[in-house]
């Protein structure tokens, strides 16, 4: 290459990739060696495997068998959508996460609200209150609420002392319950959701709509709450995908008719050894909570997309 | 008046839920010193029988050593990578840095669940079976974007200009980042490293299915303890997890919160 | 102490020029500002010193020797950064050794040469106190002492007054002009602050838009605008269009806002050739009648405002432009705060000198 080509390219260069850090010239390869380690870990640890997954659930199903073959076929999913039983499973999972999601954007926000406005002091105390639970295992939450709902629980127990009941109520081993559950484990991050939001909300907003005569309660929900949205919007996708795919609390927490499909994906892997049709349910578990997240995102962003300003 | 009574009921709601969050976590508390076999309310007479007999629950006491182990591995193995990664994400300026940081962050989206079913199969697939060595990967994945986010955001938070700053006063780039870079995020690092061990220590979901007869974690050993008991043992070692968390809070609220003086 | 020289430096980022072949010669010891507005590439000039931004063409040349693709660990530069960017993990004088740590230099040695610069921006009885709990005045001097230790080739300022408020931006004036006298240090300072540069420097170079429009000293710059944007950035707020109608050795004759006047002569012009008249403000005089020779015209006072030890006024000339002028209060009775009211007819004239012209583009 002659000298002035050289030069025309290293102009080119510079002109597209801007000024070059001195000292590193070597910064897109060392860039690139720091993040190896993690971008390898997530492609060989979750994104294959994921792909694995699906690619299994149009294989067709042979017990014992985990290795991929050419032959590709509906059967998993036929099944899971033409028999009643396990469709019932999906309709009876995605109404549990709603309802789920729906108590807690109600509750998330009443508590949101509540630490918002409490005294700078009492703030960081009660955010520990809330956030306790992500904490602790969930295996001991909920043996916790197996404690105080059960039959001889402390609920039961407090209410025959008051003699409001004879009778125990059956109170675990129902679908109520597994919402209680659920519920109590996701209550925290619509909080913190919630609260992220507000964070970025200047107090002074639902004040200056109090001066030009507001009702405190028109204030929150004609000011306030549109500016919620963001956070509820992330809030509401975090619960929902996560209450679709909990499996502890519907399983030690619901009965024999309170099962939900990740406890029906447990059995195919652990119990049945129905690894294909296992796989075509996970898929509709994350394509589900897809759905769901796409839904959520396009009705906050129709409500938000004039005012909100992307960073 | 309408205000009143809004404010009111707003706030009896408000304590309501503050109880709702804590119920079942004082109840365990409670339960635990209660000194009969049968759950009773309130307890009739107190006593660390319980605490005494899930010390002597061997899946227990396996079961923890297995989740210690594991959660120090995967925390010691996602850090370095973690971090590096973060530093890399920090600096670089090119289109591909949102979609990479959107994939190292991808573990948090994926159902924990579905991470333990993928792994199970494809490893299975690929002929490996070692419970510990699958334990081990699904941890990592646990653990890592947290130690990436809050690099990254304790990142965020440097003046740009320290780095250069160092740089024109002779530092190399490892000596900028030993020195200047690294002291000021470590409060952040730590703090991932610690949310991710103990999300790895308390982890059911991924576990679930990567979990083999002789390598049982202790959130799965209670669980399957609490399937065929019903004594409060379990009640006890929940509170000593409790404990246990409680104090490692508080401790590293301490100690970085006084560091974190010189980095607001 | 080394004299420094930027040779046809040019810097992209992506699309935007930042820096248009920039040539600037800091002599040795010299006391140089950069001053333009917000946007103009100061800071980057800066950078492209400092060797933290590589140029896309030119060289930089310390002492004579191209330091062009020497990184800035190597350069030996004291910089002060627009944040200060003092390590807040670090004491003052922990501060102030880091740059001494990097360049190996024995423990010993370290402390006797922090404690003497810590002395030198008197701050000796604070150098074991973090950033945070320094004041900003005193963060600023942390800051000067930590780029000063080094005994650098060149100290480097970018805009490290502009969050100061005025009296103490005052005070640290003196004080760095002070401080760089007595070291001798050849010392680049960025502002956009025109009376920040011309109480501090040697010399001042002018930017605008990546381009330097003109360097020289103080003086020079303020008296002798060498562009309409120089004279424009340097208070000069009047400018009428005129056109150029004769020229001799001594003087040229212009027509503006309708009469014809002479300024002094300005090479380079052409007969008819249109030009900008720039009048300073407080190089007019506003009179009741017309006085005696000179230049001057009718007109009307629109505004007239009270500053203190200066007088400001708005006057609408009869033939259309409007000028603001500026005179000094020490004549004016005691309890007038103005000499002339609104709505006044007045004469405003000037002397040859006050005036500048500049070729349209
Ligand atoms: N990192 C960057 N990326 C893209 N453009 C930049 C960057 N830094 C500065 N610029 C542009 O370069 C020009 C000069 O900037 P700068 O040197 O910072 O100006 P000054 O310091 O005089 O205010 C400006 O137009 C600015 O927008
Ligand atoms: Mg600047």
């Amino acid at each position: 290459m002659t000298k002035a080509a050289i030069s025309a390219l290293d102009g080119r260069f510079a002109s597209r990739l801007g000024p070059v850090r001195s000292g590193r010239q070597g910064v897109s390869g060392a860039s690139s060696l720091l993040l190896l380690p993690a971008v390898l870990v997530v492609c060989f640890c979750l994104l294959v495997p994921l792909a694995y997954v699906v690619v299994l659930s149009f294989n067709p199903p042979v017990t014992g068998e985990v290795e991929l073959t050419n032959e590709l076929t509906l059967v998993n999913y036929a099944r899971l959508f033409l028999q009643p039983f396990y469709s019932a499973i999906l309709l009876r999972t995605i109404s549990v996460s709603a309802i789920t999601t729906f108590l807690c954007v109600g509750f998330g926000l009443v508590l949101a609200l509540s630490i918002w406005r409490a005294p700078p002091r009492q703030r960081g105390l009660r955010v520990i209150i809330v956030i306790s639970p992500l904490l602790v295992s969930i295996v001991t939450r909920t043996y916790g609420w197996m404690v105080v709902l059960g039959d001889n629980g402390i609920l039961n127990t407090l209410l025959r002392a008051m003699g409001l009941i004879d009778e125990p109520l059956h109170m675990m081993f129902t679908q109520g319950a597994v919402i209680v559950g659920l519920v109590h484990v996701f209550l925290p991050m619509m909080v913190l959701s919630i609260l992220a939001a507000m964070d970025k909300i200047d107090p002074a907003l639902a004040q200056a709509a109090e001066t030009l005569g507001a009702s405190s309660f028109v204030a929150f929900w004609k000011i306030t709450f549109p500016l919620l949205i963001p956070g509820l919007t992330a809030g509401v996708t975090i619960v929902f995908s996560l209450a679709m795919s909990s499996y502890v609390t519907p399983a030690l927490m619901g009965g024999r008719n309170a099962g939900m499909l990740t406890t029906l994906i447990y059995q195919q892997f652990v119990v049945t050894y129905n690894w294909h049709f296992g796989a075509a349910l996970v898929v509709v578990l994350l394509t589900t909570s897809l759905i769901a997240l796409a839904l959520v995102l396009l009705e906050s962003g129709r409500r938000t997309r004039a005012w909100l300003v992307k960073p | 008046m309408m205000a009143r009574l809004y404010r009111g009921g707003f706030d009896a709601l408000a304590w309501a839920l503050y109880g709702f969050m804590l119920a079942p976590l004082v109840c365990v508390v409670l339960v635990s010193f209660n000194a009969d076999a049968v759950q009773s309310f309130p307890p009739r007479a107190l006593s660390l029988h319980w605490y005494w007999h899930a010390l002597n629950e061997p899946s227990f006491v396996s079961g923890a050593v297995t989740s210690a182990v594991l959660a120090l591995c995967a925390t010691a193995l996602a850090t370095p990578a973690g971090v590096a990664a973060a530093l890399a994400l920090h600096r670089s300026r090119w289109r591909g840095k949102a979609a990479l940081e959107l994939l190292l962050l991808a573990p948090l989206v994926v159902p924990g669940l579905v991470i333990g079913i993928a792994l199970l199969v494809t490893l299975a697939g690929m002929d490996v079976r070692e419970a510990p060595l699958r334990l081990l990967i699904g941890h990592v994945l646990i653990v890592l974007p947290y130690v990436v986010r809050t690099t990254l955001a304790s990142l965020a938070r440097l003046d740009p200009a320290l780095t250069e700053a160092a740089e024109t006063l002779g530092a190399n780039r490892l000596a900028a980042f030993l020195q200047v870079i690294l002291p000021l995020i470590r409060p952040g690092v730590v703090a991932g490293m610690l949310f991710g061990f103990i999300l790895s220590f308390d982890d059911v979901s991924v576990s679930l299915f990567l979990v083999d007869a002789r390598t049982v974690t202790l959130p799965l050993a209670i669980m399957s303890y609490l399937q065929y008991n019903f004594d409060p043992s379990i009640a006890a070692i929940s509170s000593m997890l409790i404990g246990l968390t409680i104090l490692v809070v508080v401790v590293v609220e301490r100690r970085l919160g006084m560091k974190q003086l010189f980095t607001g | 102490m080394a004299q420094v020289v930027l040779e046809d430096i040019s810097c992209r980022y992506d699309t935007t020029v930042a820096l248009d072949r920039i040539a600037l010669t800091i002599p040795s010891g010299q006391f140089l500002t950069l001053l333009g507005p917000s946007g103009c590439g100061k800071s980057t000039t800066l950078r492209v010193i400092a060797g933290l931004l590589q140029p896309s063409g030119g060289r930089v040349l310390f002492e004579g020797r191209d330091v062009t693709s020497v990184g800035s660990a190597k350069r030996n530069i004291g910089m002060v950064f627009q944040s200060l960017a003092l390590f807040p993990h670090m004491t003052a004088a922990e501060n102030v050794a880091f740059g001494l740590k990097m360049r190996k230099v024995d423990v010993a040695e370290i402390g006797k040469r922090v404690r003497r610069m810590l002395d030198v921006v008197r701050l000796g009885h604070l150098a074991d106190r973090y950033p945070a709990q320094l004041s900003g005045g005193q963060q600023q001097r942390v800051a000067l002492a930590r780029a000063l230790v080094i005994e650098p080739s060149i100290l480097i300022l970018d805009e490290p007054f502009a969050a100061l408020d005025r009296k103490l931006r005052e005070a640290m004036q003196v004080e760095l002009r002070q401080i760089t006298q007595e070291l001798r240090t050849t010392s680049l300072f960025v502002t956009h602050d025109q009376e920040e540069a011309l109480t501090l420097s040697d010399l001042v170079a002018v930017m605008n838009n990546g381009r330097i429009e003109q360097i020289g000293s103080p003086g020079e710059i303020f008296r002798r605008p060498k562009t309409r944007f120089v004279a424009d950035f340097m208070g000069i707020t009047n400018f009428l269009d005129g056109k150029l109608v004769g020229a001799s050795a001594t003087a040229c004759r212009i027509e503006a806002a309708g009469i014809a006047f002479e300024a002094a002569p300005v090479p380079g012009l052409s007969l008819g050739q249109g030009v900008s008249v720039a009048i300073r403000p407080a190089g007019i005089k506003v009179t009741s009648g017309q006085p005696p020779g000179g230049i001057a015209m009718p007109g009307c006072v629109r505004q007239s405002n009270y500053h203190g030890s200066i007088c400001s006024y708005v006057v609408d000339l009869d033939s259309g432009p409007t000028l603001i002028v500026r005179e000094s209060n020490d004549d004016l009775p005691e309890h007038a705060s103005a000499r002339f009211p609104v709505g006044a007819r007045v004469w405003a004239g000037w002397r040859r000198e006050a005036v500048h012209l500049f070729a349209d583009q």
